[in-house]
């Protein structure tokens, strides 16, 4: 890199870095903006709100980095918040909350194992898990009878109501579930040999197959744990709302993408890591903070969204054209 | 040949008139940098009509850089290009073509779900048909027709470019230079590919091409093709040009010197590995797709060379054993005991390593630095428990960058940016660490240069000799037939044949393999 020019390689860094700076703007947007934005009330606030989105986005960077989607996570977020609300309400807090989270990692691996019979790549687990999404709809319809399950909150089951609702040292319990998982999640990729297969895979299943990788067995597994992310972001969530539905989670998923991409993970690139979740997550909750302080339309709210995921996507393509390589202008 | 000489001969005659004609393509001066790395310094060139100009040069040389200014791919830093006389600005690969500059690459540029007469005028159907609103069918395919005889292709413009053969593929990508009446033609290793009947195809073709007066600029590391078919040859090396000569005026050694910027004493290694007892017995194997099956077995430290013409089964019959590809039946007994294989996984844990054809796709990872990709087919060696010992796999890492002489300016650069010998050894390295007791190696010395051509084949001859059982697919006869203690030669699917390594000359081969 010894020749470039100072502004090239100004060019190269902010390329990289685009998500990282993007960010930082919009920080100093909102303290521009509104002076109650850098409160510790707003900030644990934009905390609070993005941890659901964030806890989804956990799940989902691990399927997006070994090259996939899961559309699934939204309608798992509904079933499992019916179901722990409904089960806890005939037999138990516990037995809620187990079967929540087993239905979870369940349907995640039937994702996993149905891209796997149908030997599946990239485009078709966008197929599999939106058909997956559906099947989870009519069950949770079909156990609700497709109406909302409401917990009313006397005090009689106080582990539940704490997920969602109380503080550890000052810190929002959904907060604290966001970064244990981010956490988990970074030590496994980073530092275990589980991590380096999934990383392996993304970067190009048939060497890894070839190389004697279990390549299904590993899209199970992520399929898996984002199916578990999926029903831990809708347990919060019921806790939270003390609400649930068949159709609460919807739309989430698409939170949870545009959170990876807003992050700068690139699909089945086999590269980046929970870094990149948090830094999404905190785009997409700054950002939605931003809109929500100055009273911003919902719909309009939406369509920024979409924007941001929009300019995401055009500028990796950007730095992918063999002309508009920045570094090579040098 | 003869015929060849004389008019090698003519041309020189040509090129001693004191009237020099203008040049069809002069390069003055191409410079072209990127970060980095200088890949073209002070290029110049002349190239005459109807003249077959060889490019040769190692990886990295600057060969495809050069090809991708002139088809408009990358800007040039300095520098000017003239066709005719003429200064050009090449901005875009469709300005070179307007310009009358047709590349032909490597990896062929046709839609495959398209027929023949599509893919010659795709993206020009309404300009040849004469009618935006509605295609004239007939029409396009005549006049592709017209082209297709040009070129002498033996299928129809109707044909589906997926189901034809690499040859009548690159014959299509010729009949499409035509048709946008390219005067220069650049080819792109258009040999890497081809069996030796399709290439006398490929060269008669050029042959015609040249008779036309136009100008072909051929690219390949095969040495014995430039003197089949060049009339001029210029040399490349770490960007700059290095020698030109006519081909009649000059010998390979010479070229090899040029390339690599040292004289080549041996093309080959001595024979060092001594043949030991049986040690891998394979019976029975038999694929979905054909009614043959295959038997063979090989000892330990044998180098047992596969010949067979492209689509002879050889890939598909190493794919099967290895576990890559599902079989009917398959029965391996491997030092003595019987052993089922079913996915790559078991071939690993049974002691079987395979470095497929392309390994590009299917050998490395390439976006990943060199020693995640080194340690990939043996993680459990740098693993402690459930983790991962980065201690251990860098000191595995730096084992093999000394031991088989890894040229990587830092463990943590991407495997896409090494060349193709370096990427080769990563891959041999990885077999290596998995303690691979018998390695497949197919078409291990494919795209990448002489001198590291050289160090694989050592590499080659330094394991057989540790006593591991080599099984070498090869189309490159010359290196099959000096490596090999035995060969293998298929046909249609199953074996026609084995030689012993002394009885085995390029005929008995291609005798075999023929049929």
């Amino acid at each position: 890199m010894g020749e470039g020019s100072g502004r090239a390689r100004l060019v190269v860094f902010m390329g990289r870095n685009i998500s990282l700076l993007f960010l930082l703007a919009l920080i100093l947007i909102g303290c521009a903006g509104s002076p109650v934005f850098m409160t510790a009330k707003n900030i644990l606030n934009v905390l609070r709100q993005s941890s659901v989105t964030g806890i989804l986005a956990c799940g989902f960077g691990l399927v997006f980095l070994m090259g996939g989607f899961d559309l699934s996570m939204g309608a798992i977020l509904s079933l499992s918040s019916c179901l722990v609300i409904g089960v806890m309400k005939s037999s138990g807090f516990a037995e809620g909350l187990a079967i929540a989270l087993a239905a979870g990692l369940a349907i995640g691996a039937a994702n996993g194992v149905l891209i796997n019979i149908t030997k599946g790549d990239t485009s078709e687990t966008f197929l599999i898990t939106l058909g997956i999404s559906l099947v989870c709809f009519s069950i949770s319809t079909t156990y609700t009878n497709g109406y909302n399950l409401y917990y009313d909150s006397n005090g009689l089951e106080t582990v539940f109501a704490s997920i969602g609702q109380s503080y550890v040292w000052d810190i929002p319990v959904p907060v604290v579930l966001f970064v244990a998982l981010l956490a988990i999640f970074q030590v496994v990729l980073k530092t275990t040999l589980l991590g380096r297969r999934i990383y392996l895979v993304g970067g190009n299943k048939k060497a890894s197959f070839l190389s004697g990788i279990d390549v299904a067995g590993i899209k199970t597994l992520v399929f898996s744990l984002s199916g578990l992310c999926a029903g831990i972001a809708g347990v919060v969530m019921a806790s939270r709302t003390t609400a649930a539905g068949p159709r609460i989670g919807e739309g989430y998923e698409f939170d949870a993408c545009i959170a990876v991409i807003a992050g700068g993970m690139k699909i089945g690139a086999g590269k980046g890591g929970m870094v990149n979740v948090l830094v999404g997550t905190a785009i997409l909750g700054i950002l939605t903070n931003i809109m929500n302080l100055t009273g911003t339309d919902s719909v309009f709210q939406i369509m920024i969204k979409a924007l941001i995921l929009l300019l995401m996507v055009s500028l990796d393509s950007a730095k992918l054209a063999p002309s508009g390589v920045p570094a090579e202008k040098a | 040949m003869c015929e060849r000489e004389g008019e090698t001969l003519s041309l020189s005659r040509r090129r001693m008139e004191v009237e020099m004609p203008t040049p069809a393509l002069r390069i003055e001066n191409l410079t072209k940098s990127f970060p980095g790395v200088r890949a073209l310094r002070n290029v110049s060139m002349d190239i005459y009509p109807g003249e077959v100009h060889a490019l040769v040069g190692e990886n990295g040389a600057g060969k495809s850089t050069l090809m991708k200014i002139l088809n408009g791919n990358y800007a040039k830093d300095g520098g000017n290009i003239f066709l005719n006389g003429r200064k050009v600005d090449i901005g875009s690969p469709k300005q070179a073509m307007s310009l009358g500059i047709s590349i032909i690459f490597q990896e062929l540029n046709l839609e495959n779900n398209l027929s023949v007469g599509e893919n010659i005028f795709l993206g020009r159907l309404s300009e040849v048909s004469g009618s935006v609103a509605r295609l004239d069918w007939r029409l396009i395919h005549e006049k592709a027709r017209s082209y297709i005889e040009k070129v002498h292709g033996n299928f129809s413009s109707r044909d589906l470019v997926g189901g034809l053969s690499i040859a009548q593929k690159q014959l299509v990508e010729i009949a499409k230079a035509l048709s946008f009446d390219a005067n220069i033609i650049l080819m792109d290793e258009p040999s890497a590919t081809l069996t030796d009947n399709e290439l006398d195809t490929l060269f008669s073709i050029v042959s015609r091409l040249r008779a036309e007066n136009r100008t072909v600029i051929y690219i390949s590391h095969r040495l014995e093709e430039i003197f089949r078919i060049a009339d001029r040859v210029t040399v490349l090396r770490d960007g700059e040009v290095v020698a030109g000569y006519l081909v009649a005026d000059v010998d390979k050694n010479t070229l090899i010197r040029d390339m690599v910027g040292r004289a080549l004493e041996n093309a080959y290694p001595p024979k060092t590995n001594a043949v030991g007892s049986e040690y891998m017995v394979l019976r029975g194997l038999s694929r979905r797709d054909t009614s043959r099956s295959v038997s063979f077995s090989v000892k330990s430290g044998e180098i047992l060379g596969f010949a067979g013409l492209v689509g002879a089964g050889r890939t598909e019959v190493m794919r099967c054993l290895f576990g890559a590809d599902y079989c009917k039946s398959i029965d391996i007994s491997i030092d003595g005991r019987k052993r089922r294989i079913r996915k790559p996984e078991e071939a690993i844990r049974h002691g079987i390593g395979f470095v497929t054809e392309n390994r590009k796709e299917e050998g490395l990872v390439t976006e990943f630095e060199v020693a995640k990709n080194i340690t990939m087919a043996s993680l459990r060696k740098v693993g402690r428990l459930i983790f991962l010992s980065f201690a251990r796999e860098k000191s595995t890492v730096n084992r093999y960058v000394d031991m088989l002489g890894i040229k990587t300016p830092s463990l943590t650069k991407k495997v896409a940016e090494l060349s193709g010998g370096n990427q080769q050894k990563i891959v041999l390295s990885k077999w290596i660490n998995a303690d691979a007791k018998i390695l497949i190696l197919d078409e291990p010395t494919r795209g990448i240069d002489v001198g590291a051509k050289y160090e694989v084949y050592k590499i080659i001859m330094r394991l057989a000799s540790e006593g591991k059982c080599i099984l070498f697919v090869s189309s490159d006869l010359p290196e099959l037939i000096a490596l090999s203690d035995r060969i293998v030669v298929m046909r249609d699917g199953g074996i026609a044949g084995i030689l012993q390594g002394a009885e085995a000359s390029a005929e008995a081969v291609m005798a075999l393999a023929c049929g």
